[in-house]
């Protein structure tokens, strides 16, 4: 046998089991006895049954936050029976979803009535059975959430959509338009010397600056040196200023006019003859002062946030800034790099894309995938009347609440929702990061991180629900 | 549940068997002996007359990781001329050059392969590449971790750490990331360009670490060896696609003093500089260097005529080449101080010079290396061409007239800059069984798997024996996973989970110390949740993990 496999369990890395050992060098881990004597021994078992009981406080570190995403993950929070308390940092948005308050009732609802789980399944499997083309969207849950919900929609020939598509959408129009050149976190913490706000200042992600920009340490620059800029209207630049006090640079334009500014700093950098002395409502000197530190930077990163891009067309913003970064690229280093990817939307793009080829907005009622990224937004679909029934996931947040819409209505979603309409169904389910374990794709697609059950308040999750729901049809 | 398979052909290299007629029995997945007369036979298949492999193995294929999923999002155009309806046992999905997860598990059994392998696992991009890799059904799979461009390995080298740290480092990589094997992609070229280095030759200095590749091919190598892993150090060398890196290539091969490496799509590292257009074939040279180096193994890269993408983590080489890439359009990304990835499409056309003499660059290499145990048949999917090309492939290897007949379609220029036309040889299906499984089992250290000797998984093809190889090749009758029909007349008949295969070497824990350390520091996520455990593979029963011993004959003089 492997005798490191046996290294491996006994620092508890892996489950222990049986070998079977037909051959003398190898080691077979049968994977259902493995699994059954990992849940036996593995550390969240222990972990969970000190979670049952109410007045034990339980503390968790290196905690990935599921709330916006960055994903930061070394959140330190304790848990006393079912509350949560984030111990570690003042992000507005990680208090407000671990410490939310869990609603005394959590049972699931059919028109309103509570009903057993399983009287739930049953309904909600019923609905979709009888539903000619049903429409999956919010999708607010974690990757085997996403898997779950893609096979059912397969099998049924559902749509499906992301809360957040319109944003992605910016993005992937760009993408297959022309491409681009971009990077990740850890590369702009540690190598960044110029960063670039396209329309957004990051602070829906309210660590961004603390965590990636004014990092105490960076291998290739030092980070309180960096230079920021903003471009953009009323944007909150003090998270801009630098640890000495650098203020940072701001040039005020209309968001609609982002795609004018960079093709002017493109042709600034270029070295084109401008005549005009104002280019998309920035004065072109402001822009040449910008351009030169441009070319000077050694890694300049360019950050936009394709949910604030909102208005027709936006995705031009991307493909500029694209094309500003692939002409610098001929003779120096940049990048660009979309924030965003809340509500477990980058993990909904990426594992649509791998499952089907296509990132969202997919109607599988042919019987193959059918992507149109216009046609099968949500909102087309409810207004065209393509789909006979909803289903509607959301599990970070109580306030993203389905569309209204007079099409039967099942809802996944966190316990705490309050709807206008009582749907047909609704089913609580638990929060990746809190309820259950699971894995969220970061923003940049590239980092995932794994996320730890910190309670157990007895909330299913969305994959659990899909996988019995699909089961029932 | 006993199988029997009657009266097939077997072709088993790994056990010496060239087309001997035999009996195979298969009881609860694996391969077992001749039962005794008493013992009720469940099943039995009359395969008179049919050949019998192994499932084919792939050991280097790009089917899981980040890039190949911005490839998926980039394309739409490329999978609505293939899209893949469900049925009764599979699901929906889309084919071609950058393909659904579940189309490519499909796909490959349908084609009789039960086994590929990611060679390009980034440790920042580890777990959706293994989140992916559980998304393909039936196929078994695995994934060689990157290192040698990473900033901890770079550092690690810039400081002159003992060879011993360098392992443990790599021990630590290769068991945390569950993966078999490590790659090398343009040794320490991909942080250079990050520091704006357009080109890093093999004894060039990167500009920051002040380190070469040569270096970095040696110790990682050496590391690789020192912990018994069983398959080499792969290698995506220098100057992809540079004309005259034949001289890089061969050079890299002659530096190694007789460690092992595995240069991987060596097609597209034997450019020579002959000719008018500079640009010729550097085949023979490398046949012949490959041929004197046992120590030494490959795998072509084959390209073929047609719309591909190409996907890779040398975002210094993809840059240079996005100029000749098709349509328009193309990424490059810079990861998280470990590596990158380049995502360019590209367009094959056999009335082009260049993508002409490669085709016959990468037919000449197969054909003039002696010893198919150190030849491996790949496409370097989708680089060269998707894997589904690989029966087109099989035909131009067994059928030298077929070869031929092809040769007088392509680029009048490149077609007279070519040998092909004067090398005899065909493959024989002895041969073609250990260029695609018996080969890469062994040398990634797969003991029970591309064999049919008792005691190994039953992972077996049957194909119908016809003249038309590529018709052969393309839809065995046959193909069995674990000891169950999965497919049959290349149709999938049954969905199963394939497992991951790894290795664990032994290295010392100690060096996690420094690696936390410099996650602290440094990066924005912890090295705890960085890493991939084994249990998340698992992820309740949907997937398994095989490890597989650390142990290799030792190649070193
Ligand atoms: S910035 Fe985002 S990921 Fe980080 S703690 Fe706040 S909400 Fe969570
Ligand atoms: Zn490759």
């Amino acid at each position: 046998m492997c005798k490191n496999c046996v290294n491996f369990i006994s620092q508890g890395k892996v489950g222990d089991t049986g070998f079977r050992n037909n051959s003398e060098t190898l080691c077979f881990r049968p994977n259902f006895l493995l699994y059954a004597l990992f849940i036996l021994t593995s550390l969240d078992y222990m972990t969970r049954s000190i979670m049952n009981s109410s007045s034990t406080k339980t503390s968790f570190t290196k905690v990935a936050c599921p709330f916006c995403g960055i994903h930061c993950d070394d959140l330190e929070i304790t848990a006393t029976g079912n509350a949560l308390q984030v111990k570690n940092t003042t992000c507005f948005r990680a208090v407000e979803g671990f410490e939310r308050h869990l609603p005394a009732e959590i049972s699931p609802r059919i028109n309103g009535e509570p009903v057993a789980l399983d009287k739930a399944i049953t309904k909600a499997a019923n609905i979709i059975k009888k539903s000619g083309t049903p429409l999956f969207a919010g999708l607010g849950t974690d990757v085997s959430g996403h898997r779950n919900i893609l096979q059912t929609a397969d099998k049924v020939g559902g749509i499906v959509d992301h809360v957040l598509s319109e944003g992605i959408m910016r993005n992937i129009l760009a993408l297959s338009d022309r491409g681009w050149i971009t990077t990740t976190l850890t590369e702009i913490r540690n190598r960044a010397d110029l960063v670039v706000f396209v329309g957004t200042d990051a602070t829906e992600h309210p660590r961004f600056h603390e965590r990636i920009l004014w990092a105490k340490e960076a291998m290739f620059v030092a980070p309180a040196d960096r230079e920021i800029v903003y471009l953009g209207k009323k944007l909150d630049t003090k998270p801009g200023i630098s640890p000495k006090g650098k203020k940072p640079m701001s040039i005020p334009c209309d968001i609609s006019e982002l795609s004018t500014i960079m093709n002017t700093l493109t042709a600034l950098i270029e070295d084109k003859p401008l005549q005009a002395k104002k280019a998309g409502g920035a004065k072109v000197t402001d822009l040449k002062k910008l351009a030169d530190k441009i070319i000077t930077a050694e890694y300049a990163v360019f950050i936009w946030s394709p949910p604030k891009l909102n208005f027709p067309n936006a995705e031009l913003v991307v493909g500029a800034v694209s094309d500003l970064v692939r002409k610098l690229t001929e003779t120096k280093r940049a990048a660009g790099f979309a924030l965003g990817g809340d509500d477990g939307a980058a993990s909904a793009a990426a594992v649509c894309a791998w499952q089907t080829g296509y990132p969202l907005r997919t109607n599988f009622s042919q019987g193959y995938p059918d992507y149109n990224p216009s046609r099968y937004s949500t909102n087309e679909i409810l207004t065209s009347g393509q789909a006979d029934a909803l289903v509607w996931v959301s599990t970070f947040t109580s306030n993203r609440l389905p569309p209204e819409s007079n099409i039967p209505t099942i809802v996944i979603g966190e316990p705490g929702m309050k709807f206008k309409t009582m749907p047909d169904v609704f089913i609580p389910a638990g929060t990746p990061g809190i309820d259950h374990v699971g894995k969220i794709v970061r923003v940049d697609s590239v980092v995932s991180l794994p996320m730890k059950q910190l309670r157990n308040a007895g909330l299913p999750s969305v994959a659990s629900i899909f996988d019995r729901i699909y089961q029932a049809l | 549940m006993l199988i029997k398979l009657a009266g097939g052909k077997v072709y088993d290299p790994l056990n010496g068997i060239d087309g001997q007629v035999k009996d195979i029995y298969i009881r609860d997945g694996r391969i077992v002996d001749k039962p005794s007369k008493d013992e009720t036979i469940h099943e039995t298949y009359d395969v008179k007359g049919r050949v019998i492999m192994a499932g084919g193995i792939d050991p280097h294929t790009h089917i899981g990781g980040g890039k190949l999923n911005i490839a998926r999002m980039m394309l739409p155009e490329d999978h609505e001329q293939d899209l893949v309806k469900h049925t009764s046992v599979t699901r929906a999905g889309c084919g071609h050059a950058a393909p659904s997860t579940l189309t490519t598990g499909y796909r490959y059994v349908e084609m009789g392969y039960t086994a590929g392998f990611e060679p390009a696992m980034l440790q920042a991009n580890a777990r959706q590449a293994h989140m992916e890799m559980a998304d393909i059904p039936i196929l078994d799979k695995g994934g060689y971790v990157m290192l040698g461009n990473d900033d901890m390995f770079m550092r690690l080298m810039a400081q002159g750490v003992e060879q011993e740290v360098m392992n443990n480092y790599v021990g630590w990589t290769i068991s945390n990331f569950n993966a078999i094997a490590v790659k090398v992609v343009n040794p320490g070229g991909i942080n250079a360009f990050k520091f704006n280095q357009r080109k890093l030759d093999l004894d060039e200095k990167h500009v920051y670490y002040q380190i070469t590749p040569r270096e970095v091919l040696k110790t990682l190598s050496r590391a690789l060896v020192d912990l018994k892993v069983p398959h080499p150090l792969h290698v995506h060398g220098c100057n992809l696609g540079v004309p005259g890196n034949v001289e890089t290539t061969l050079e890299t091969i002659r530096g190694m003093e007789g460690l092992p490496l595995h240069l991987t799509h060596i097609q597209f590292h034997s450019f020579a500089t002959e000719g008018d257009k500079n640009f010729s074939s550097g085949a023979a040279r490398i046949a012949d260097m490959v041929n004197q180096h046992k120590n030494i193994s490959i795998d072509v890269g084959q390209i073929m005529f047609n719309q591909t993408v190409t996907a890779s983590g040398d975002t210094m080489r993809q840059y240079a080449g996005h100029t000749h890439g098709s349509p328009k359009k193309w990424v490059v990304m810079d990861i998280e101080c470990d590596n990158g990835c380049g995502v360019v499409p590209f367009k094959y056309t056999d009335k082009s010079y260049v993508n002409a003499l490669q085709w016959a660059i990468g037919l000449e290499t197969f054909l003039m290396v002696d010893d198919p145990w150190r030849v491996f048949l790949t496409t370097d999917h989708p680089n060269g061409a998707p894997f589904t090309s690989y029966p087109h492939l099989i035909r131009l290897l067994m059928d030298k007239s077929f070869r031929n007949d092809m040769l007088h379609t392509i680029n009048k220029e490149a077609a007279d800059m070519t040998v092909l036309g004067s090398i005899d040889r065909e493959y024989s299906l002895y041969e073609i069984a250990i260029m695609t499984r018996a080969a890469p089992a062994k040398s990634l250290g797969l003991t029970d798997r591309g064999q049919l000797g008792v005691g190994a998984a039953a992972d077996i093809t049957v194909y119908k024996e016809m003249d038309n190889k590529e018709k052969m090749f393309e839809k065995p009758e046959y193909v069995f996973k674990d000891g169950e029909l999965v497919a049959k007349n290349g149709k999938i008949v049954k969905v199963v989970n394939g497992t991951t295969h790894v290795v664990r070497p032994d290295y010392d824990k100690g060096i996690e110390k420094t690696l936390d350390d410099y996650y602290k520091k440094y990066h924005t996520v912890a090295l705890d949740n960085l890493v991939v455990t084994e249990d998340e593979i698992i992820d309740e029963g949907r997937g398994s993990v095989t490890c597989h011993a650390c142990s290799r004959e030792d190649t070193l003089a």
